[in-house]
């Protein structure tokens, strides 16, 4: 069963499911759900972890699909400061140059906003309402 | 996700019928190669709207026994399909369900062709997204090794087969291709492997 909320897909990595799998489901969740049901998924602020990558994404992921989906507002935890990156985080493998600067160029503000550097359209899915 | 079949396989034939379906993305890689082993949800080829009785009854009671999403079986990656996809040659018969001989076929699986396959991840390429880019990345490399090509102009020419408006402005393709990471591929990836 896929998480209900942010927080739920955030508890489950914390017991050891994958981050990516756990936090992919959630966006699925959020995406096959009405407005008012996305706010509530994204609501409740996820616990703070070990993991301070985890938590700038968690931040970064409820304000994009909150402004993507035109909820009209956005939950305030996701602006608090461990929702920030001190240092750059690339989301790729590549160690080229070039490809940290496509990535730093074509981050969404709410991920570049947190240090996070990430494709211009992060979060698609394979699915039509994607 | 066989023993899924089986069941859709099972309640096709008690209903007095037979349904085709093409399984996609990454349900058709779990299914069927050796490199990729996350379960999924199931993206399918167009179904009859709206389903027929015995098959939304089938899914929803699969997906509470296995605590499944409502939407496990989809046809939403219909949008993203190729028209130029020949339903013969760039689709592979994967199996018949119910599996084993002593049951009548009531649900026949197919697969997209490498080569498809690989196109459809080429026009997402997703290989940066935050969450399954790792996984995209290495699905392609994987597709490429296969198919037996490793530049990005011969991956962009199967781009354009399928897709020739992407094909033609697959700048963004041919800079990722480039520059991604090269390896992670397994020594000898498979794709597709039938059910039996």
């Amino acid at each position: 069963m896929r998480p209900n909320t942010l927080a739920e897909a955030i508890e489950r990595i914390r017991s050891g499911e994958l981050r990516d799998v756990a936090l992919a489901e959630f966006v699925d969740t959020f995406l096959s759900a009405d407005a008012a049901a996305q706010y509530r998924s994204i609501e409740q602020e996820p616990e703070i972890t070990n993991d301070v990558r985890l938590d700038a994404l968690a931040g970064a992921i409820a304000e994009y699909l909150a402004k993507q989906h035109r909820l009209g507002r956005v939950p305030k935890w996701v602006y608090g400061a461990n929702r920030r990156l001190d240092e750059p985080w690339f989301t790729t493998s590549s160690t080229e140059p070039a490809m940290q600067e496509y990535l730093a160029f074509s981050s969404p503000a709410e991920f570049r906003s947190r240090n996070i550097f990430t494709e211009e359209r992060p979060l698609r899915r394979a699915r039509a309402r994607a | 996700m066989l023993l899924a079949f089986d069941e859709i396989g099972r309640a096709a034939v008690a209903a007095g019928t037979r349904l085709q379906i093409a399984v996609y993305g990454g349900s058709a890689l779990m299914l069927a190669s050796n490199f990729r082993f996350a379960t999924e949800d199931v993206d399918v080829s167009r179904l009859q709207q709206p389903w027929p009785e015995w098959l939304r009854t089938t899914i929803n009671k699969l997906a509470q026994e296995h605590r499944w999403s409502e939407d496990w079986f989809n046809d939403g990656v219909v949008f993203h399909l190729s028209a130029l996809a020949d339903p013969a040659e760039d689709h592979l018969e994967f199996g018949t369900f119910p599996r084993g001989p002593e049951e009548p076929p009531g649900l026949m699986v197919y697969l997209p062709s490498a080569s498809y396959l690989l196109a459809l991840k080429l026009k997402a390429i997703r290989v940066n997204d935050p969450l399954r880019g790792e996984q995209e990345r290495l699905d392609i490399l994987n597709l490429m090794k296969v198919i037996g090509i490793s530049s990005a102009e011969e991956a962009i020419a199967l781009l354009a087969r399928y897709f020739p408006n992407s094909g033609a402005a697959a700048e963004k393709q041919k800079f990722l291709l480039t520059y991604m990471k090269k390896d992670g591929a397994v020594d000898a990836p498979e794709y597709p492997r039938r059910s039996d």
